[in-house]
């Protein structure tokens, strides 16, 4: 299997502490969402924690895999042939379950933006993906172009969604995804320049710090409404 | 548009006139203060019956129903419900 991407060395070490920021927001998410389904039973919110936690699972997949090739670059000041295959597998097997992942956790995205009430729909936009990336070569760069597809149907959702109702939390939510979008255009210019990488981290730095922010904003609300209601019983 | 709010909103109306009445109400009291038809008050409260919001009492009178742990909860965590759906736009239906 060939993947081809461009990392500069500088970048090593901060890759992997980005990648654990990423993954403890999406988990929060999750989390969040997951106890608000057990709440409401909306379908809606079960997809939207479910997706999160596809992306959670994928960014420590990713960090798991990217620590271990770190510990044995380092560890190892001569690599033999045998400890290269082994990294070589490692790092195959920890990308390709991250591509999965993560595919699988913006296809559930998309699909609870399409409201539709059928699951082969879901399959029926994830797997041809799948396949299709089994038959290529160079399977990091076209999981980057499937990716950015998805998030442009998933951008365009939000921008109508901020488009009908202007609130704070509907413009963060919109910008938040176009730079999760952006990020992953730099990801498929990073084959050939190693800026790409640094710039399409950052870019999902912003995308995940704008995400966490939202989250924050609706807890806020959530508790001062509490508090508000249990002062007037309490004067009542 | 805003389908779901308004799901939310009637959930939180029938609860909050059950904890109003400090424990058990009658179904025609609620059928009263949440305006609702009838078809649609029966399908409401036959979800949250199943979805363990309130239970039903069976006494001399007639039908009675009260919260559960699970309903109280909603009403407390009602708004941050909005403002997450809200939030991350699971509120938003797109016209077909």
């Amino acid at each position: 299997m060939a993947m081809l991407f461009i990392k500069p060395l500088w970048f090593q070490g901060f890759d992997i502490a980005l990648e654990i920021i990423f993954a403890v927001i999406t988990i929060a998410v999750s989390i969040i969402a997951f106890k608000l389904y057990r709440l409401t039973s909306e379908r809606r919110i079960k997809l939207l924690a479910t997706s999160f936690l596809l992306m959670a699972l994928a960014y420590v997949v990713l960090f798991i895999t990217n620590i271990a090739t770190l510990v044995t670059v380092v560890k190892a000041p001569v690599i033999f042939w045998e400890s290269l295959q082994k990294l070589i597998i490692l790092n195959n097997v920890g990308v390709y379950l991250y591509i999965v992942l993560f595919l699988a956790g913006l296809t559930a995205i998309l699909y609870m933006t399409l409201n539709v009430y059928q699951t082969r729909i879901y399959w029926l936009l994830l797997l041809p993906l799948l396949i299709a990336l089994v038959f290529i070569l160079n399977k990091l760069f076209l999981f980057y172009i499937f990716s950015s597809l998805i998030l442009i149907f998933i951008v365009w959702y939000y921008f109508k969604c901020f488009r009908v109702n202007r609130h704070t939390s509907n413009t963060i939510i919109f910008v938040a995804f176009f730079f999760l979008f952006l990020g992953r255009v730099h990801f498929i210019f990073s084959i050939n320049n190693a800026l790409f990488y640094v710039l399409g981290h950052f870019l999902e730095l912003i995308a995940y710090l704008l995400i966490l922010f939202n989250l924050l904003i609706a807890m806020k609300k959530g508790v001062n409404h509490e508090s508000e209601k249990r002062k007037t019983t309490s004067h009542l | 548009m805003n389908l779901k709010r308004e799901r939310l909103q009637v959930i939180y109306d029938i609860l909050r006139v059950i904890q109003e009445k400090n424990g058990r109400i009658k179904p025609t009291h609620i059928l009263y203060k949440a305006n609702l038809s009838s078809q649609m008050f029966n399908e409401y409260l036959t979800d949250l019956i199943t979805k363990e919001f309130i239970v039903e009492h069976q006494e001399k009178k007639g039908k009675t129903y009260s919260l559960t742990q699970k309903g109280f909860d909603y009403l407390s965590k009602y708004k941050f419900i909005l403002e997450f759906v809200d939030s991350f736009g699971l509120n938003y239906e797109e016209e077909r």
